[in-house]
């Protein structure tokens, strides 16, 4: 499968509807900024004040964070409900986030003490690991004879994200009150601490993860038709499963290390696009990118704006959104041979 | 070019359903390799000759076996460009598994002994890949848990193809296959004859410089199972055809004895644990071979119209119970 011209203008569309939304949220927030402002702002004639430090030190790192980090859930999310050949198959559901989570606890809680001070890159790499061993493990327990089984695969996802939520519940149990901070901060999911190192250590997980997974699109088309037909048209099926995890698990072990535990982007931004164009991955996995990103960015304003001064945890609003939504969705596919 | 050449197939779509004559009493027969014999005793010569310059796809002289337990002892036969082989055997005797290890699929528990030659190179050989540019696998049926176009479907191709898909050779095709105007519609809408045909229209774009080049080769896996009697008999009788036509050479595994007998122009019958036969319908199939690989009596009539060999169940063997 190609992309259709029609594709490609739609990508570009989308891209700019990117810069549109990023620049439109920007004058959003607990001290609003006008279009006049942000233009100053943005040309260089406002070079101080209390606006110039709000924008170029807070509000546009964390506006730039949460499209990074919806991304990464709406790509590895396209990209792992293909490997799976699953609709259901998000990072979450799969024992990803749960991995990673509990990872990020050992790091906080373990690992830190035990090393006296808490680096920058620890975290994202620990929650890295995490993820990818989770990925692996729930690959192995639903893999047989190079074939994986759906059902295994979900239900494995499940008593891997059981056991680490048990682990990192004891961690909790056992951690003091400042940690225990921290962690209710990762178990809702914010960006409110974003900064531009941090969107550096994001972008430096995340750009590989595209690098590896967008030209992926023709692999996962023929993965479309199943593991055993895709080999049959000569494609190595064990290599583009390691691939995928591996890219998946880099993206989305970094936006949670960054942002803690953001539940639906990764399974509601592919879905939609598929209801809406069809499976083709060549342009699902682009576009998936850019829905996540659009829709964290616009949860994340509303979730500034919403009570401002005060913020509601991000991962608690797309949840709130994300279900509801998914469930109409489901309702409405299931008369229509789109689910299964 | 073979596009051309393939409207006659969907004319017959529309037209009668009758087969055509006994396969083994076709012209054309000359360019038959005389590989039929009651039963293998000797190699079979040389592997990836050629016949009077008809193109030998496959060539096997192996046995295979599950972990330790032989599974097929002595199996020997060979594919030209251009024929149509149906392996016939009972459940569990191994054809499945001949099929996915021809296909270049790697089992874990199948090991063979022995080799099989792909255009008179061995088949360990060839890269996956490789083998997509001139080996397609129909499968019994397909999942798809994703919404996909019929459009999209066709458009796979293989993994080093790199010519786009020109839509009005797809739509061709299409039609050929008596799929016309259905580019837009979902795999999921699809009834099991159109999506049989579908994947048939898929797989021969996957092979269409093979089959441009006459060295095409067609595995079918139980390709029938879905189907009603008319469905069959169009599948059949298409396969038959391309064989015929565009010097495809096509290997299909079959539980229909009566329809296999009827299209193929050699039969490959396997009893538990080994070859037992292989040549036309009419020379292979027998009483004593059904016996052997079913272990049930049978009558073996002469079709009225077509007249190739036709079998009917008569009873089990003394003491054999289902």
């Amino acid at each position: 499968m190609n992309l259709a011209k029609e594709d490609l203008q739609w990508l570009l569309i989308g891209g700019l509807f990117s810069v549109f939304l990023l620049l439109g949220s920007a004058t959003f927030g607990a001290y609003p900024l006008s279009a006049a402002d942000l233009w100053a702002l943005l040309s260089g004639q406002t070079q101080e004040g209390a606006s110039y430090f709000l924008f170029w030190q807070i509000r546009l790192p964390r506006l730039l964070m949460a499209y990074a980090v919806g991304a990464a859930l709406g790509l590895s999310g396209a990209g792992v409900q293909g490997l799976f050949q699953n609709p259901l198959a998000e990072p979450s559901l799969i024992g990803v986030q749960g991995g990673s989570m509990l990872a990020a606890a050992i790091y906080l809680v373990l690992i830190g003490p035990l090393l006296g001070s808490y680096s920058l890159w620890g975290l994202p790499i620990f929650a890295f690991l995490g993820a990818i061993l989770a990925c692996l493990g729930v690959y192995r327990m639903s893999t047989l004879n190079g074939r994986t089984y759906t059902a295994s695969m979900l239900l494995a996802g499940v008593a891997i994200t059981a056991l680490c939520g048990a682990f990192t519940g004891l961690l909790t149990y056992f951690s003091d009150e400042a940690q225990l901070r921290d962690f209710t901060f990762w178990s809702l999911g914010s960006l409110a601490g974003s900064s531009w190192s941090n969107l550096l250590i994001l972008l430096i997980c995340l750009v590989p993860a595209l690098l590896i997974l967008l030209p992926m699109g023709p692999a996962l088309n023929a993965l479309l038709l199943g593991e055993t037909e895709a080999q049959y048209m000569g494609w190595n099926s064990q290599k583009i499963k390691w691939k995928v995890l591996f890219a998946a698990s880099l993206a989305v072990g970094a936006s949670v290390a960054l942002s803690g535990s953001i539940g639906f982007i990764g399974l509601l931004a592919p879905h939609l696009i598929r209801l809406w164009r069809g499976s083709n991955q060549r342009f699902l996995l682009p576009a998936s990118a850019m829905l996540g990103g659009c829709l964290l960015l616009l949860a994340d304003t509303f979730a500034r704006c919403l009570l401002a001064p005060q913020e509601l945890p991000l991962g608690v609003l797309t949840t709130l959104l994300g279900a509801p939504l998914f469930f109409y969705l489901v309702l409405q596919a299931r008369g229509r041979h789109q689910l299964v | 070019m073979f596009w051309g050449l393939l409207p006659a197939a969907g004319a017959t779509f529309r037209g009668s359903l009758l087969a055509r004559p006994c396969a083994s009493k076709l012209a054309g027969s000359g360019l038959r390799p005389p590989l039929h014999i009651a039963r293998p005793a000797a190699p079979l010569g040389p592997v990836g000759r050629k016949i009077n310059e008809v193109i030998m796809l496959l060539d096997v002289d192996a046995a295979l076996f599950w972990g330790q337990k032989p599974l097929l002892e002595e199996l020997r036969f060979s594919l030209s460009a251009g024929e149509f082989l149906v392996v016939l055997g009972p459940n569990g005797v191994g054809k499945s598994s001949l099929l996915q290890w021809l296909a270049g699929q790697k089992t874990p528990a199948l090991k063979v002994k022995g080799k099989a030659q792909l255009k008179g190179k061995d088949l360990a050989q060839y890269s996956l890949s490789e083998m997509a540019q001139f080996r397609a696998v129909m499968s019994q049926r397909l999942h798809l848990p994703f919404p996909l176009k019929v459009q999209e479907f066709m458009s796979l191709g293989h993994a080093q193809q790199k010519t786009a898909l020109s839509d009005e050779r797809a739509l061709d095709l299409l039609a050929q296959l008596g799929l016309k105007g259905y580019e837009d519609r979902l795999w999921q809408q699809l009834s099991g004859g159109e999506r049989q045909r579908l994947q048939l229209a898929r797989l021969l774009w996957q092979l269409q410089e093979a089959i441009e080049q006459k060295e095409a080769l067609l595995l079918l896996d139980e390709p029938l199972a879905a189907l009603d009697i008319a469905h069959q008999q169009q599948l059949m009788q298409l396969v038959a055809q391309l064989c015929k036509e565009q010097q495809l050479g096509a290997l299909a595994i079959l539980h229909d004895i009566n329809i296999a007998a009827q299209y193929a122009d050699r039969l490959l019958l396997l009893a538990p644990g080994q070859q037992w036969a292989l040549g036309p319908p009419e020379e292979v199939l027998t009483q004593e071979a059904l016996k052997a690989m079913y272990q049930v009596e049978t009558f073996i009539e002469k079709h009225p119209i077509h007249h190739c060999p036709q079998v009917i169940f008569s009873g089990w063997l003394k003491g054999q119970t289902i």
